[in-house]
């Protein structure tokens, strides 16, 4: 059983990762700051203030924030792409990335704060997957093809609304700001922030991880999965809505970080096979491990912060071309 | 027959010279030493280039056929009333609304004038405008060091040699100045200068970027080194750097970021949060600084280069704001509007 490997694997890295960054800190720092923290040792005031500010102000919520975003990207991703039996699924595909985009620049066009734009950019992701699915009973039963087409026509009216406020923001200074919000970045979030995040996003993979078995049905088709007992629709929906709550959430704290969402579920399968009880928890730590390297990355590669989307999007190409190498004969 | 005849007297109508009513038109060489035929009277142009229309709302508002962007509620008192009156029909393309260039034909402009953007492709520009049939002027205006030589060429251009005079030789006097004051400071006294250009204050600029030319001329030393690759800017830096960097200043661009720091106790170690020194531009009606990058950085480098060194370069901030508003937007500041524009 590979879960308890891939535990022990993210603990490792949430550790490396605080080791890095652009303020040289020897791993014997680190340790004289925990002993001192401890009360087993003692450190001048000055210096033990400006680790504390380093390692636990500005790393640790960054890893807690990369780890808890690469999980529930992964773990909603995982989820879709079991409802909607395609392997081309992402998180993004009933419109929460375009909805939470426009929440974001209407905030900011308002001359809102950052906090109004996080606010803001989750409302409307909620509201983009509302409009999808509200589109998609239009047509009858929310059948999987209304779904997906709901999806497309939210996620384009969305991408629309944004080019129009694009067009309306002033070019010198609003333009910019949401040009900046949506490349997405970790950098600015804080232990608080972190903290108020954790709970909702891990009851939401929690419960997509209950809803294991049942994706499990559903993944054999409507009638099948109807056969052995599952209130199919019902199901759907509730997948579909902690799903979309949990990678809301993402999208207001960091912005757009595409790939994770679409080629961690794909891994996470070459290990634990396709049961989702396994599936989701193995795509869970594989995407938070992922993510904590590729913020690792990021922020101490160069002087400048690389945005983390280009690195998310250059490593998960080729791992996805591996994956797809591995998983072909069981598509054939 | 009768046909025949009928075609023979429209070519004839084709082939007769029409007597035009030409206006006197002359060759001039423009700022990329490009010639361009203009009317030789002048009664109105269009300006493509956002920071080039603002020159105009200082050098010659009534000049103006139309603006690029609307004027906000707040801004409106302090500009010239005539602007008011003129629609706002966008720019070149690439900086927010783009122009329709039919908008700009209806208007009857005796020319288009742009500036030479130093991102852009003044080819590009050229033959986007061709079609319009309008002749396009080239200024060059990217460092405030090029406003003096911009504002004599638009003085010649437009027969408003006095007022261009005028503009141009404040701006060469606070220049050199200001140069004095600052080649004084030995390289290891320059003030180290962070610029935080977003709420969360991890979007700055390059050393060599145009949009912080105010805080280089002022003296600051730029605490990012790098390249500006794009007209953009704003480049993320994290926080561990700018601890390292130890700025004594910090320069923000909007109130944003001096409103949140009191909220990110994160940033305590760096320097110049520590000691105090975090100060916004202001921005009523034109930023002092950037965005956009205008004349309005002839007042924001005296400022910044009082609060940089202000043994070396002592300064009546709010006389010189005066003096600043009154000869290049024509306001007459009362002590509470001067209060409002320093916050």
């Amino acid at each position: 059983m590979p879960l308890p490997l891939l535990g022990a694997g993210l603990g490792a890295a949430a550790l490396g990762a605080l080791t890095i960054g652009r303020y040289p800190i020897s791993l014997r720092d680190i340790i004289a700051f925990l002993a001192a923290a401890a009360h087993l040792s003692a450190l001048p005031q000055a210096r033990y203030d400006l680790l504390h500010n380093i390692i636990i102000e500005i790393r640790l919520p960054r890893i807690l924030a990369a780890a808890l975003v690469g999980a529930a990207l992964s773990a909603s991703g995982a989820a879709y792409q079991s409802v909607f039996r395609n392997p081309l699924v992402s998180p993004g595909l009933l419109g929460v990335l375009g909805g939470a985009s426009f929440g974001a620049a209407l905030a900011l066009i308002l001359g809102l704060g950052g906090l109004a734009a996080q606010g803001s950019a989750f409302l409307f992701g909620i509201a983009a997957v509302g409009l999808g699915v509200g589109v998609a009973n239009l047509f009858g039963a929310a059948s999987m093809i209304t779904l997906v087409l709901g999806g497309m026509i939210s996620g384009a009216f969305f991408t629309a609304a944004l080019s129009i406020l694009k067009y309306a923001a002033d070019p010198y200074d609003q333009l910019p700001a949401i040009v900046y919000w949506l490349m997405g970045s970790l950098a600015s979030v804080d232990l608080h922030q972190v903290l108020s995040i954790a709970p909702p996003i891990l009851a939401g993979i929690g419960a997509l991880v209950a809803l294991g078995r049942i994706m499990d049905a559903l993944a054999m088709g409507d009638d099948e999965a109807r056969s052995l007992g599952v209130p199919v629709t019902l199901a759907r929906y509730a997948i579909i809505a902690a799903a979309t709550l949990i990678s809301a959430l993402c999208v207001s704290m960091a912005g757009m970080i595409g790939w994770v969402g679409l080629f961690v579920p794909h891994f996470a399968r070459l290990l634990v096979g396709p049961r989702n009880a396994a599936l989701l928890p193995a795509a869970a730590l594989l995407g938070a491990i992922f993510l904590i390297g590729a913020d690792g990355l990021a922020r101490s590669a160069m002087r400048s912060e690389i945005p983390i989307g280009i690195i998310t999007e250059l490593l998960g190409i080729p791992a996805f071309l591996l994956v797809l190498r591995r998983a072909r004969k069981s598509w054939a | 027959m009768k046909l025949r005849r009928s075609v023979l007297a429209l070519l004839t109508l084709l082939i007769l010279p029409l007597p035009m009513p030409k206006a006197e038109a002359r060759d001039i060489v423009d700022m990329t030493g490009r010639s361009v035929t203009i009317p030789d009277k002048v009664g109105k142009i269009y300006s493509a280039s956002y920071p080039l229309t603002l020159l105009f709302y200082a050098f010659a508002p009534d000049l103006l056929a139309a603006v690029n962007l609307p004027i906000g509620e707040e801004e409106r008192r302090f500009f010239p009333t005539i602007l008011a009156d003129l629609p706002a029909i966008g720019g070149a393309p690439g900086h927010g609304r783009s122009v329709n260039p039919e908008e700009v034909v209806a208007l009857h402009p005796d020319f288009i004038l742009a500036w030479v953007d130093p991102f852009g492709d003044t080819g590009a520009t050229e033959r986007q405008w061709a079609k319009s049939g309008l002749p396009i002027v080239y200024v060059r205006l990217n460092k405030l060091a090029d406003y003096p030589a911009a504002l004599r060429f638009l003085g010649d251009l437009l027969g408003r040699q006095s007022r261009g005079e005028e503009l141009a030789t404040y701006i060469e006097q606070v220049l050199a100045r200001v140069n004095k004051v600052v080649r004084a400071v030995p390289p290891e006294q320059k003030l180290s200068v962070f610029y935080a250009e977003s709420p969360d204050g991890l979007a700055t600029e390059c050393d060599n970027s145009f949009h912080l030319e105010a805080i280089v001329l002022a003296g600051g030393q730029n605490i990012h080194h790098c390249v500006q690759g794009a007209h953009m800017g704003m480049e993320k830096i994290s926080l561990e750097e700018i601890i390292l960097a130890r700025p004594s200043l910090i320069l923000a661009l909007n109130q944003h970021f001096k409103d949140k720091l009191a909220d990110m106790p994160q940033w305590r170690n760096v320097e110049a949060v520590a000691k105090n020194r975090v100060y916004v531009a202001p921005h009523l009606p034109i930023n002092w600084l950037d965005r956009p990058p205008t004349f309005m950085r002839v007042l924001g480098v005296q400022w910044l280069a009082n609060l940089f060194y202000p043994e070396l370069y002592p300064l009546d901030i709010r006389a010189e704001t005066k003096k600043v508003y009154r000869l290049f937007l024509g306001d007459d500041l009362s002590d509470a509007d001067v209060d409002r524009i320093l916050h």
